[in-house]
């Protein structure tokens, strides 16, 4: 019984009726009862844990009373009407107080509230101060009656006020969507950058003033005209490609983030931006966010940059041939004969003289990189061959560490189409840094296999391995393990990092593995063929190509230098 | 191995001195100096040079003009011109190359092998 008291408490809770105000149609039915049973007293009693409580009372003052005392609380232990004709007569309730005492009650008859679920929450009662016999069939009907309309006024009341409710909780969260729409436009509004919308149909759907102000329009005249007006060619290239292949469901981004373009303003005029495209696809309306940015003064300052360490890059050589050219002649025994000391002398000052021709050299790569301008002179390249060559290169300085290198057996077909020079520069790159972190009397292994992407050139050395905390740094620029190692090793850090552009421009992909103490393999793949397939080929520069013959033929220093960059040390 | 007579147009003191000490390692070479393009030109009524070794960066009139005024000499249309430049970048060299020059040796050169580069180029 214990389980269904609470059920039954549970089930009056729910009603949320306890300790509220008055309600017209509750004082209206307990008016009625009163009225339709000659009752001077009538309540409507719901029977909490404790007490009764009193939602609509006529004739008595209180509005609950302890449920020890309550004669409803007999009423609900029953399904049917509880009639007490005489109190006094009646052994349950003989001593009840408020029959000894006030209001001194003798009649009573209490029918119970019933839930759906048969829950019994209270009574509607008519009580009165003196016995009565005259309670009959037809009177038990309509209390039945009357305690049935107040459970449905009670169901209807808690259907309503949860229906309000609800209602008040979705103006509340329309209302707060509202204000965060207004903030996400102001934050659109005031952002310095332009943002797009474009819908699927490749028309612009709205525009925030930045954007208006950057391509020189107003007053949305922009809305519903084609996007490609704006960035043409590029916009239509990226708009196909992303309704071709959309990316994967959950892919946040979609567009490559920062793409530099050229843009038209509305009197025709070209300005590069930088730009970035997303898919929306989770929103209800489908399209396009596009946030463009003017880097005209960007693209200003990089130039001035870029002539800057191009001009001091330039200025810096010819001093330096001077000096390496006067070091030269002296070295090689024309000028007269040197004395043994000043001949040790000499060396140094010529190989640091190449040092800073190196790292000229390499600043220079690098602000080519940076600045998208390293051009790739395609042409059928025998890697055979050039491994050998490059070990050829490579093997004066490897004498002077007493390292060997060592070719393994390789395919003397294996042909990949790619800029010569570059590979070479890349292959002696590798090599120098294999012979440089090799113990003395070791050996550095180049060999050739097929890879994932093409063919597969790795360059091993047995040195003690890259540090841990360095391996995320390889490739960064000016990358050097510590710095005590730029003296002892004499590199400029830029190597690996021109290393990887260099492949990463063939479609080809650069890396390493390495083990502390056991030593490090660098390799790096390029694909092969003829770049039909379109991977090499797509880097191939429209202007002239200089092949490594006629630069051979000019004996050209630098690029020498640079394919062989440790024979000089 | 026949005699080749120079002309090495530079703003460079230094290099001009360099270029000559080194290219007369080789006994048959001839050199004359000019420190400018407008130097070149003078001097190129009383000497008739084989071969011409020419700075690109130089003051008022820098290696290109100097090409293009000498291509204006009827007698200089053909002569060989090696451009002696700093600036290490292919593109560059294949632009010099295009602008008529017979070869390209950059800074800084091999002071011991600088004549026999050039006899390379002329033989070319």
């Amino acid at each position: 019984m214990q389980a269904s008291e609470s059920e039954r408490l549970l089930a009056l809770r729910n009603y949320e009726i306890l300790d509220t105000p008055p309600e017209a149609v509750f004082d209206d039915l307990v008016r009625a009862a009163t009225r339709t049973l000659r009752a001077p007293i009538a309540v409507i009693s719901l029977v909490d844990e404790q007490r009764q409580w009193f939602k609509a009372c006529v004739g008595l003052d209180v509005c609950e009373t302890s449920r020890e005392v309550a004669f409803c609380d007999h009423a609900i232990r029953q399904d049917a009407v509880l009639v007490v004709p005489d109190a006094e007569q009646d052994d349950r309730f003989r001593d009840n107080p408020l029959v000894t005492g006030a209001p001194a009650i003798r009649f009573y008859a209490g029918a119970p509230l019933k839930t759906p679920d048969g829950a019994r929450i209270g009574t509607l009662c008519v009580i009165d101060f003196q016995a009565r016999h005259d309670f009959d069939d037809h009177c038990v009907g309509i209390i039945e009656a009357l305690a049935k309309a107040v459970m449905s006024a009670m169901t209807m009341r808690i259907e309503l006020r949860r229906q309000r409710l609800a209602e008040s909780r979705l103006i509340a969260s329309e209302e707060a969507a509202r204000l965060l729409s207004d903030e996400l436009r102001q934050v659109i509004d005031t952002v310095v950058d332009g943002v797009l919308i474009i819908g699927e149909d490749g028309r612009i759907a709205a525009v925030n003033p930045a954007c208006e102000k950057m391509f020189g329009y107003s007053g949305g005249t922009l809305k519903g005209r084609s996007a490609s007006m704006l960035i043409p060619v590029t916009f239509e290239h990226e708009f196909a490609r992303m309704q071709l292949a959309p990316p994967p469901p959950g892919a946040e981004k979609d567009g490559p983030a920062g793409r530099e373009v050229m843009a038209r303003r509305s009197d025709g005029t070209e300005f590069p931006i930088e730009f970035s495209v997303g898919a929306m696809r989770k929103s209800a309306v489908s399209g396009y966010v596009t946030v463009v940015r003017d880097i005209t003064e960007r693209k200003v300052i990089d130039r001035m940059k870029s002539e800057l360490i191009s001009t001091i890059s330039h200025e810096l050589r010819t001093p330096l041939t001077s000096i390496k050219g006067s070091i030269g002649l002296i070295r090689s025994g024309v000028t007269g004969i040197i004395p043994t000391e000043s001949s040790r002398m000499l060396d140094i000052a010529h190989n640091n003289c190449n040092r800073l021709i190196r790292i000229i050299n390499d600043i220079l790569d690098i602000e080519k990189i940076s600045a998208g301008m390293m051009a790739i002179n395609s042409e059928s390249v025998n890697l055979a061959s050039l491994l050998t060559e490059s070990v050829t290169d490579g093997k004066a300085y490897a004498d002077q560490l007493n390292i060997t290198l060592v070719v393994a057996e390789v395919d003397s077909r294996s042909v990949v189409y790619a800029d010569r020079d570059r590979l070479m520069q890349v292959l002696a790159n590798l090599i120098s840094n294999a012979v440089k972190f090799s113990n003395p009397g070791g050996r550095v292994e180049i060999s050739l296999d097929r890879g994932d992407l093409g063919y597969r050139v790795s360059v091993t050395d047995h040195g003690p391995g890259i540090p841990a905390e360095f391996r995320d740094r390889v490739f960064s620029r000016f990358a050097q393990a510590d710095a005590s190692d730029t003296r002892r090793k004499g590199g400029t850090g830029l190597g690996l990092s021109i290393a990887k552009s260099i492949i990463e421009q063939h479609g080809g992909a650069l890396g390493f593995e390495t083990e502390a103490g056991r030593g490090t393999t660098f390799h790096f793949e390029i694909p092969d063929g003829r770049g039909d397939d379109g991977s090499a080929a797509a880097v191939r520069p429209a202007h002239a190509v200089m092949s490594r013959r006629t630069l051979k033929s000019a004996n050209i220093t630098p690029p020498v230098d640079r394919a062989q960059p440790v024979r000089s040390l | 191995m026949s005699r080749v007579r120079l002309l090495h147009v530079d703003d460079d003191s230094d290099i001009l001195e360099l270029v000559t000490y080194s290219i007369r390692l080789d006994p048959l070479f001839e050199v004359r100096c000019a420190a400018s393009g407008a130097a070149a030109l003078a001097c190129l009524g009383a000497f008739t040079p084989d071969v011409i070794l020419l700075d690109v960066m130089m003051p008022s009139m820098d290696g290109r003009q100097t090409l293009e005024a000498i291509r204006q000499l009827p007698e200089h249309v053909a002569t060989p011109v090696i451009f002696l430049t700093a600036r290490a970048f292919r593109e560059d060299n294949a632009r010099l190359i295009a602008l008529g020059a017979k070869g390209v040796i950059t800074k800084p050169f091999d002071p011991m092998t600088l004549a026999r580069d050039i006899r390379k180029i002329l033989a070319d």
